[in-house]
């Protein structure tokens, strides 16, 4: 296979990426543009559920806020209120 | 020069999904501009609330494609340190927030959210709006 490749913009992608070779340098580009192209494509699509039933989706009684609020601790340095 | 990534929160996907929008559609245009990020906090507290495999599945699918931040032994460091410091300013906010906004500040993302308890935690950008 013969690749005729902008030898400038291949420095540069091998300075900002670390690639020890010409071929790893193509590699991770090929790979990241890979990647950005299935993204766009997965999200663009979406996940193909009717309003209803991305609303019905979600546990109803899955409560992330309140979850969140459990975690906290009491403020830095008051003590819990003894019985 | 690069455009900071986002990195949405599981309030985000919650939020829309009860709100009948979906969320990876949204999602779409901001990746138009910008890299899409999550961290492992997010796909845990999203996955857990969904009801069928199939929809975990394209959430799987699209997450694995995502940044994908490291919650390395540095990036504890850094909450450890964030929560430190918070508390003794009296700004007290949960484990999982503090994690996930250490994640977006590694990649300098910015978090999408609908937890109002970003907003209080300094060195990270937040928004609840995708138009860019």
């Amino acid at each position: 296979m013969t690749l005729h490749i902008d030898e400038a913009l291949l420095d540069r992608v091998i300075a900002a990426t670390g690639a020890a070779s010409k071929t790893m340098a193509v590699d991770l580009a090929l790979r990241e543009m890979d990647r950005r192209s299935t993204l766009m494509k997965l999200a663009s699509e979406g996940l193909g559920l009717r309003p209803d039933e991305l609303r019905e989706e979600i546990d109803p009684a899955y409560d992330l806020v309140e979850m969140r609020r459990r975690e906290m601790p009491a403020p830095y340095g008051r003590k819990p209120r003894s019985r | 020069m690069a455009v900071s990534p986002v990195l949405a929160d599981s309030s985000f996907y919650i939020t829309s999904m009860r709100r009948r929008q979906d969320p990876l559609k949204a999602l779409a245009v901001a990746g138009a501009s910008r890299d899409l990020a999550v961290c492992g906090v997010v796909r845990c507290e999203v996955g857990r609330a969904l009801k069928h495999e199939n929809t975990r599945r394209q959430f799987q699918q699209i997450w694995d494609v995502m940044i994908n931040v490291p919650t390395d032994n540095r990036l504890w460091a850094q909450v450890e340190q964030l929560l430190w410091t918070l508390d003794r300013n009296g700004i007290i906010v949960s484990l999982t927030n503090a994690v996930i906004a250490c994640c977006a500040m590694r990649i300098d993302a910015m978090v999408l959210t609908y937890d109002a308890d970003f907003w209080r935690i300094p060195g990270i950008r937040v928004t609840q709006k995708l138009d860019y």
